[in-house]
């Protein structure tokens, strides 16, 4: 007898059958349901773990997120400087320097360049300069310089017309 | 949805006798035969309706999903951890029906997808085109499965052939 002759024969055996137990259809049937439900609850509990951490990063990273910047340089001159020219700004009324600065742009150089130039003539009251400024009788040079120790940083004495675009010049001056 | 599992439950009854005798060729012993048909009827029971409605005969599919699932099973308990001794003492088993057999007995000593082979082939009559459909590989590894297979039982069986050379 050949191989597949005995092949064929063992598996034609009527031995090979299992006895199938009367009702298995019917677990057969439970545990399929069981195993969708299983599944789906599987399947419901992922896509809400998944809902609840992209929630929760995103959360997460906008409470994180840095405040902005408390004292760029750049908006405070913007806003400052769209002040009528007569008022003084009600911000600062602690700083001299706002009042002169705004309304002198154009048409006062010679008043502006007085308040502005104790600054520049602060570093220089042991040489000669004050002399040379009391010869014209101008009654500022004597007042301003002690008033202004720190040197008055808001204005910068090279460019006088620079200083009134900005009330607070201190911040971009190139002085220093 | 009760409709879908009577229609399950027939498809069942009439079907789980062959399935298992199948399983049985196809695994060695009826125990896990009957776990492997279970195993795959769920899985076949959970997507029931779509299956009824795409296959024309369901049966096959059942049987295709059978030899995938018993080549996998096997391919993940053959990395299990042996032991020399049984952590349990194990229940009184009944022996094999088919154990006096040669052929049987040569069978189960195969490894699992050749084992297929050979039962896809002589149990079920599949050509080799089919075996290779059914279990996904080429066709020359059919070839060279069912060769290795034939080979290693006529070894086994060798003096009780007659004419089983060639």
């Amino acid at each position: 007898m050949s191989l597949d002759d005995e092949l064929r024969r063992v598996f034609d055996d009527e031995r090979l059958s299992v006895p199938v137990r009367p009702g298995s259809e019917w677990a057969l049937v439970a545990a399929a349901r069981r195993r969708k439900y299983r599944t789906g609850a599987l399947a419901v509990t992922g896509g809400v773990l998944a809902v609840l951490t992209v929630v929760g990063g995103a959360v997460g990273l906008v409470a994180h997120e840095p405040d902005p910047a408390p004292g760029p340089a750049g908006p405070p001159p913007v806003v400052v400087s769209s002040t009528p020219p007569g008022e003084p700004a009600p911000q600062r009324p602690q700083s001299p320097r706002t009042r002169p600065a705004p309304p002198v742009q154009d048409h006062e150089p010679q008043r502006v360049v007085p308040d502005r130039e104790p600054p520049r003539t602060t570093p220089e009251p042991t040489r000669e300069l004050p002399s040379i400024l009391r010869e014209p009788g101008s009654p500022l040079t004597g007042g301003v310089e002690p008033t202004d120790p720190g040197g008055a940083p808001s204005t910068s004495p090279e460019h006088p017309m620079s200083g009134p675009a900005t009330s607070k010049p201190a911040a971009g001056a190139p002085r220093r | 949805m009760a409709s879908t599992e009577d229609d399950f439950a027939e498809f069942v009854r009439a079907a789980l006798p062959g399935l298992l005798r199948y399983g049985h060729a196809l695994t060695g012993n009826p125990h896990d035969a009957a776990d492997l048909v279970q195993a795959v009827l769920e899985k076949v029971g959970v997507r029931w309706t779509k299956i009824s409605a795409d296959c024309s005969d369901p049966s096959a599919y059942v049987r295709k999903a059978m030899v995938n699932t018993h080549v996998s099973r096997w391919r993940r308990s053959r990395r299990e951890t042996l032991l020399a001794e049984f952590p349990d003492v194990p229940a009184a088993e009944g022996r094999d029906r088919l154990e006096a057999e040669p052929v049987w007995t040569a069978l189960r000593a195969l490894p699992p997808r050749q084992r297929a082979v050979v039962v896809l082939r002589y149990y079920e009559g599949l050509s080799e085109l089919e075996i290779a459909e059914t279990l996904g590989i080429s066709c020359g590894t059919v070839k060279s499965q069912s060769s290795k297979a034939l080979t290693t039982l006529r070894r086994q069986l060798g003096p009780q052939l007659d004419g089983g050379e060639g």
